[in-house]
């Protein structure tokens, strides 16, 4: 009841927000996000349903979306998943069977993804999902799309970087938390570290409630690595290990190739530890696109704007882009073809591809550029851009 | 290998002397109420709470906010007891889901004024104190200056105080001590309050040491746990060596072989000890 | 004159009564005991004047006034401390520790150490023992701390619970004769027993308690001759 509830609200909110356009005689293309919008994981969610409201915005304010000779106004029908997987199901179904929407946005979180990924398939909604696991584009879904990268994606790009910038490092020790989410990432890491022919010194995993880890430095700092790599340690925790492991005297380097989060992590760990820090940065915050970005988001939720809002931002205008070539809004075979065909595209923070086929054995991952981060000074700043090769 | 083992030596007693300090709240309260308190990591993360919002926002000087986030905290543990639990007392089950209850809402309570993330202050102490290649941070000397301090402080108000002896009588004749002009009801505030009042120190001590959240109670609501297992249930001296010797061992153990081995090396012994010598190392049968 | 009277008395204990209208008196400066089988009445009796067991019905009027509903501790404030049976030390404190907690309301805490001496006097052992735990003292010796720790609190009124129970029968010739120089000091002493004859031997006073009533009342000198008394109490034959 309260999630249909909240499901109306944010329906309204979005009718509201695009009445005056709707006013006209056009038609209307409704096209369904499904994502955690309040609660636990609505941070991340959020910025699935903000970038594609702001994409679906910019159009409707140009005029609509012209596909084959009809200008359609687009409608977003947003729905609350909680960051649950049973919610999920239950806002695709609502999508698929009431809204009969033929293009979902969502949902974000493993979980959620994996949990309505069959139903995408079986019912031929095309989907542009966002979660961490490999499984998302396991056997091969002709319908489900990743349009976010994951520590997969960009471990390489960044080791690459540390590789060619810091020679002198030849041992590393990797520490990520005890859950699922770690060991995927850690095997990952471990790989991409190995292929540039480091030594892997230790692989540690702790306990998410852990907040002393003077054992734990104290046992690694045995191993005497030159960097140590934290992974998709939450920024707090990561934080506090460096704190601890130099406080311990440790004099190496650190990296965290996973996740966002400088702020906590220097709050954590103080300035003048966190000095250095490799990190990955998802949205490039100097392009003067995310402070307008930022401004649009503004209007729908209250700040502070996630990065996660770019990528979807970007997914959505190449969804639209492809039914406009495609030259319909119900074939979804013709417009997932166009998808495909249309990329190299460039995208806000620059040329965005479809690959993945080495490690998910097909090419339904978007590759987007990677951005190098240090921590100088307590702040985030971004060393190197990567293009996608 | 000597530096390794002194290094080991002095993480152990660090950490052991804030599992100590936990574990004698929760080994008091249920000594001499008979409840197993289950808020009381709750009073631990207000102690914190109470530095993050004194010493950090605020901006007071960072030994005066402990102390006064400490009274606060005693304070609340007087008002959770007199208001919530003194109804229960001797009812275990009763008490110990009313505290569960009490532990839930403090949690959530928190996290909706403070928000569910991890926060940091800044540390009012830094800097590391290198001697013959042992590592010990400054910060983590003060805790266990303060926290040894404190101790001696409990033992001596236990052993000559006349509200020491009082309390050591309550725990064990309540009627017997009501003979002797005890007033129960005043012995039970002022066991929760002391015992709160000890959680919230251990709280306030590392919330500049490790980072603050409304969950930050759960893991040493957990070492109490085991330390008061390990010692025996309601045993004041058993909660200094339960303490110590969980200190000792997670260190030993997390240095050589991981956090997750240490954990379950821990609940080994718990288990061992409820098998062979259930009413703990200094425990006496009941 | 009384310093105590108990007036229609009742104590009960969900639906079994206890204690069925009593009307007692005690005399200040005396020594009077309760006498009866296990389960009489007698305990729950001294109970209540502990303010250690609630009263259903009736009233206690202790040195004219009504303590009817007084709970132990403002009883002991008030010049009224029970030495339990059982004696109920604290076991894991030690003698001196006690002692200490008996003198533990205001009144008895400023003559702490004239006491102290006063109760080394009669109890020269617990002197020796002072450190050690009580819970590794002899039963004799536990005995007089019970005694010892009641008498801290600088009581008017002495409630001893079956202070003979489970001594030697040369401890209890001792401990008989502390109870009356305590008696001599001016303290009045109420005594429930089993042991009917040390009783009556030591009080004035007597009353017999047969499941929870009065059975019979009088001066111990009567009671030790009566027929009654000798057959269920005292084991003997009809003089």
């Amino acid at each position: 009841m309260r999630k249909s509830i909240q499901a109306g609200v944010i329906a309204v909110a979005g009718l509201a927000a695009f009445g005056s356009f709707q006013a006209s005689a056009d038609e209307v293309l409704t096209i369904g996000v499904v994502s955690a919008l309040e609660g636990p994981g609505s941070e991340w969610g959020r910025g699935v349903d903000g970038g594609t409201r702001i994409a679906a915005k910019e159009i409707n304010e140009a005029g609509g979306l012209t596909v084959n000779g009809t200008t359609y106004q687009i409608r977003v029908r947003s729905y609350d998943d909680g960051y649950a997987a049973a919610r999920a199901v239950a806002a695709v179904t609502r999508l698929i069977e009431q809204d009969r929407v033929n293009f979902v946005l969502g949902p974000l979180g493993s979980g959620a993804a994996l949990a309505v990924k069959p139903m995408y398939e079986e019912h031929g909604i095309l989907a542009l999902v966002n979660s961490y696991t490999p499984e998302t584009l396991a056997d091969n879904p002709q319908y489900t799309y990743r349009v976010l990268p994951t520590t997969a994606e960009y471990v390489g790009p960044i080791v690459g970087w540390i590789n060619e910038n810091h020679p002198d490092i030849q041992r590393v020790a990797i520490i990520s938390p005890n859950d699922q989410t770690g060991w995927d990432s850690q095997k990952s890491q471990v790989a991409t570290y190995e292929e540039f022919g480091y030594d892997i010194v230790g692989t540690e995993l702790f306990e998410r409630a852990t907040r002393n880890f003077q054992p734990f430095v104290t046992r690694i700092m045995a191993q005497q690595p030159d960097l140590i790599e934290l992974d998709t340690t939450p920024p707090g925790t990561a934080g506090l290990i460096i704190r601890q492991a130099r406080e311990m005297g440790y004099q190496g380097m650190f990296s965290k190739i996973g996740g966002p989060g400088v702020p906590e992590i220097v709050d954590a760990a103080g300035k003048e530890f966190a000095e250095g820090t490799v990190v990955y940065v998802a949205a490039d915050t100097e392009n003067p696109k995310y402070a307008e970005m930022e401004e649009a988001y503004a209007e729908i939720y209250p700040p502070p704007m996630n990065a996660f809002n770019v990528f979807f931002y970007d997914a959505a205008h190449m969804l639209f882009e492809a039914m406009q070539r495609a030259g319909t809004v119900e074939d979804v075979e013709a417009v997932r073809a166009e998808l495909l065909a249309m990329a190299p595209y460039e995208g806000m923070q620059g040329t965005l591809v479809w690959g993945g086929e080495e490690l998910y054995g097909n090419n339904n991952q978007l590759q987007t550029p990677t951005f190098v981060g240090l921590i100088q000074d307590g702040k985030e700043v971004i060393v190197d851009r990567i293009a996608v090769e | 290998m000597l530096q390794l083992t002194i290094q080991i030596a002095v993480n152990g007693l660090t950490f052991g002397l804030i599992y100590i300090l936990m574990a004698l709240g929760f080994t008091l309260i249920f000594g001499i109420m008979r409840v197993v308190n289950f808020a009381h990591g709750e009073f631990y993360m207000v102690g914190a709470i109470g530095i993050l919002l004194l010493f950090g926002t605020l901006g007071f000087n960072y030994y005066l906010s402990i102390v006064f986030a400490v009274l606060c905290v005693g304070l609340l543990g007087v008002i959770v007891e007199r208001v919530l639990l003194r109804g229960f007392v001797g009812r275990e089950l009763n008490s110990m889901i009313m505290a569960l209850a009490v532990a839930i809402t403090l949690q959530a309570l928190a996290a909706i004024l403070f928000g569910p993330q991890e926060q940091s202050v800044a540390r009012p102490v830094t800097g590391v104190l290198q001697v013959a290649g042992v590592f010990i941070p400054r910060d983590r000397i003060v805790v266990g200056v303060i926290a040894l301090a404190v101790l001696i402080a409990f033992y001596l108000f236990l052993r000559y105080a006349r509200y020491g002896l009082a309390m050591r009588a309550v725990a064990q004749d309540p009627a017997a001590a009501a003979l002797q002009g005890i007033r129960p009801g005043f012995i039970y505030s002022l066991a929760f309050g002391v015992g709160s009042l000890l959680a919230g120190l251990a709280g306030a001590l590392m919330a500049p040491v490790y980072t603050i959240s409304p969950f930050m109670g759960d893991v040493p609501m957990m070492m109490a746990f085991i330390v008061v297992i390990l010692g025996g249930l309601g045993s004041i001296p058993g909660a200094v060596v339960g303490g110590l010797l969980l200190g000792f061992v997670e260190s030993l153990f997390s240095t050589f072989f991981g956090s997750t081995i240490a954990t379950m090396i821990a609940f080994g012994m718990v288990v061992l000890i409820l098998l062979f010598k259930p009413s703990g190392l200094m425990g006496r049968a009941q | 004159m009384s310093l105590i009277k108990l007036e229609n008395l009742c104590v009960d204990y969900g639906p079994i009564s206890a204690v069925k209208t009593l009307n007692a008196e005690i005399m200040n400066g005396s020594i009077t005991c309760i006498l009866g089988a296990n389960g009489a009445g007698k305990s729950s009796t001294l109970g209540c004047l502990a303010g250690l067991v609630p009263v259903s019905s009736g009233r206690i009027i202790y040195d004219g006034q009504d303590v009817t509903s007084h709970q132990a501790h403002q009883m002991v404030s008030a010049g009224v401390t029970l030495a339990p049976e059982g004696r109920r030390l604290f076991p894991g404190l030690t003698v001196y520790e006690n002692l200490r907690l008996g003198a533990y309301t205001g009144h008895a805490r400023e003559g702490f150490q004239e006491q102290l001496e006063a109760v080394f006097g009669y109890f020269p052992r617990l002197r020796e023992r002072r450190d050690q735990l009580a819970g590794s003292l002899s039963g004799g010796e536990q005995q007089m701390c019970a005694i010892g720790r009641a008498l801290m609190s600088r009581p008017r009124v002495l409630l001893l619970d079956e202070p003979s129970l489970g001594l030697a029968p040369k401890i209890i010739v001792e401990v008989a004769k502390i109870i009356r120089s305590i008696n001599k000091t001016g303290i009045t002493v109420l005594i429930v027993e089993q042991n009917a004859k040390l009783a009556l031997q030591l009080s004035s006073y007597g009353y017999v308690l047969e499941t929870g009533s009065l059975a019979l009342e009088g001066p111990c000198k009567d009671l030790l001759h009566d027929d009654h008394i000798r057959q269920a109490y005292l084991g003997g034959t009809a003089a």
